[in-house]
């Protein structure tokens, strides 16, 4: 059930008739307004206080209790800064580079299933579009490069399409494995059949991580290409600020540069978020399948199971999205940039390859044990399903 | 369906009209004093010299067409894989049909990545190793010289 539909509800409670069309835009103000643009905030908050610990330093302390709204007042002050356009700039570009930018990583938002009954747009391609449209992002990085008329982010801006577009084929080879042990594109679907597998056959496969050795492979390089797209240290050469100055967002000043590290920061979060999904089994936690729980309360007639439910798979969900991110802030913090012909070679020599044959092996296992995981196959053996 | 694609499209409308707002919300609230010096692009406190669009290596053209062929094959295939399972609870030849035919595609790509692998056109700096030849060989030159 996708949010439109559910927020629609209202008008049975409140004996309205509003057009469907206006529950779509609060859909997606709810979740870009209210989950996606503050947890990226918060973030730049978490990045700083963590960046603080591993170099035992304090951080963030002043603004708030234990600088909590720190990310606020950055917000703030560059809401208020002066917005520089060198004279040069091809204005037209330049102000169309941030919307691309925010909408390739906010807009694809819509595909993440928060719950199995919170999702943005309910799509059967759910998972094509969210890779659709998050490439909007290397066009928006390429073109405010390239309009700023600046030689230091024409190199960024260049630099980070190349290594976005080439990283984008080991990301496309690890998700069409999922679609491939999955018959679906629908994530909605994708999440559901990674329940855990019960004895009466109403479970699913477990997490496709551990759907066969091929997988967990799988997921390793998703994991790396995903750090790559959203330009995360190892791969942040397209700012590389040792020797880009500021790489592609030299010329961004006050809320321009603001919007882009926004989309930056969403970008990672929305990675998280799709890998969480079609790897990590979304809401599903192992042994239990969370829709089958029962509270037994109710408010009159309505059981307080689906809300209930719901609320116990967001945190479910939202508990594996925050440890995906820990360990790319953990990364950025342990390992060094790469040259720019290491970054290539890891991708077309090794990622392609072996997510190559990986996708190969992932049908083959499908094949010949007809859709089965590791962890049904064991059940099976072990007479437990 | 419908509705769905209404409700990623207003996901995708808002996003991107968000920064224009933005913007032109902080235009009420922040300072404008535009100087000649500020105007300039930034080079490193020095004045702009000659033009930022200057000729830049073609790999990343060369990297931009290979991209291309393979996030075609990858975007064909999607759909293709998608119907594996489906084939494999039907039975009989279908699954193998399938399987024949996205994989003899991937198969010819693989053949070309190869090919480019060999040719060195994935390699970032391909002309590296030349280079380092050509500069083994003055040494030589010039060892040869010594020697002699």
């Amino acid at each position: 059930m996708s949010l439109a539909e559910l927020l629609s509800g209202f008008n049975g409670i409140l004996g309205l008739s509003l057009p469907m069309a206006l529950f779509s835009v609060l859909g997606a103000v709810v979740v870009i307004l209210l989950f996606a643009m503050p947890v990226g905030g918060v973030a730049t908050y978490i990045e700083r206080k963590i960046a603080a610990d591993f170099q035992e330093r304090i951080g963030p302390n002043r603004v708030g209790p234990l600088g909590l709204l720190q990310f606020l007042a950055d917000g703030l002050k560059m809401f208020m800064k002066e917005d520089t356009i060198s004279k040069n700039a091809d204005k037209f570009i330049y102000n169309l580079a941030p919307s691309l930018v925010v909408a390739g990583a906010l807009g694809a938002f819509a595909a993440v299933p928060f719950s199995a009954y919170v999702i943005g747009a309910d799509l059967n391609i759910g998972i094509f579009y969210a890779m659709a449209i998050g490439s909007f992002v290397s066009l928006g990085v390429l073109l405010g490069a390239w309009s700023s008329e600046n030689k230091w982010s024409l190199l960024g801006g260049m630099r980070g399409a190349a290594q976005i577009v080439s990283y984008e084929i080991p990301l496309g080879l690890a998700v069409l494995s999922v679609i491939t042990i999955s018959g679906t594109m629908s994530m909605h679907e994708l999440v559901s059949q990674q329940a855990w597998p019960a004895s009466g056959g109403e479970g699913g496969h477990f997490w496709n991580i551990f759907h066969n050795p091929f997988m967990f492979i799988n997921f390793f390089i998703y994991f790396i290409a995903a750090l790559a797209e959203c330009n995360r240290t190892p791969f942040d050469l397209p700012e590389a600020e040792s020797e880009l100055v500021s790489g592609f967002n030299t010329e961004f000043s006050g809320m321009r540069f603001g919007l882009y590290a926004l989309a930056e920061f969403a970008d990672a979060i929305l990675f998280a978020c799709i890998a969480t999904a079609i790897f990590l089994g979304g809401w599903h936690v192992p042994f239990y399948d969370l829709r089958s729980l029962d509270v037994g309360l109710s408010i009159g007639d309505a059981s307080l199971n689906p809300l209930i439910q719901t609320i116990l798979m967001i945190g479910v969900f939202l508990a594996k999205v925050s440890a995906l991110i820990f360990i790319v802030m953990w990364i950025r913090w342990t390992l060094p940039r790469l040259r720019v012909d290491q970054l290539m070679n890891l991708c077309w020599k090794y990622l392609i390859p072996i997510a190559f044959f990986n996708l190969v092996g992932a049908a083959v296992w499908t094949w010949v044990f007809e859709g089965q995981s590791m962890i049904q196959l064991l059940g099976k053996l072990m007479g437990v399903l | 369906m419908l509705q769905e694609l209404g409700n990623a499209l207003s996901f995708v409308i808002l996003a991107a009209l968000l920064p224009p707002i933005i913007l032109f919300l902080g235009k009420f609230f922040r300072p404008s004093f535009p100087h000649e010096a500020k105007l300039t692009t930034y080079e490193c406190g020095e004045l702009p010299e000659g033009s930022a669009y200057v000729m830049f290596n073609n790999r990343f053209y060369l990297v931009a067409i290979v991209f291309l062929v393979f996030d075609v094959e990858v975007a064909l295939l999607f759909p293709i894989l998608m119907l594996f399972r489906e084939a494999i609870e039907i039975g009989g030849d279908t699954a193998f049909q399938v399987f024949a035919l996205a994989f003899s595609f991937l198969g010819v790509l693989f053949i070309g990545l190869i090919y480019e692998w060999k040719t060195g056109d994935i390699d970032w700096v391909k002309d590296a190793i030349d280079r380092r030849d050509v500069l083994l060989e003055k040494e030589k030159l010039v060892d040869g010289g010594s020697a002699s």
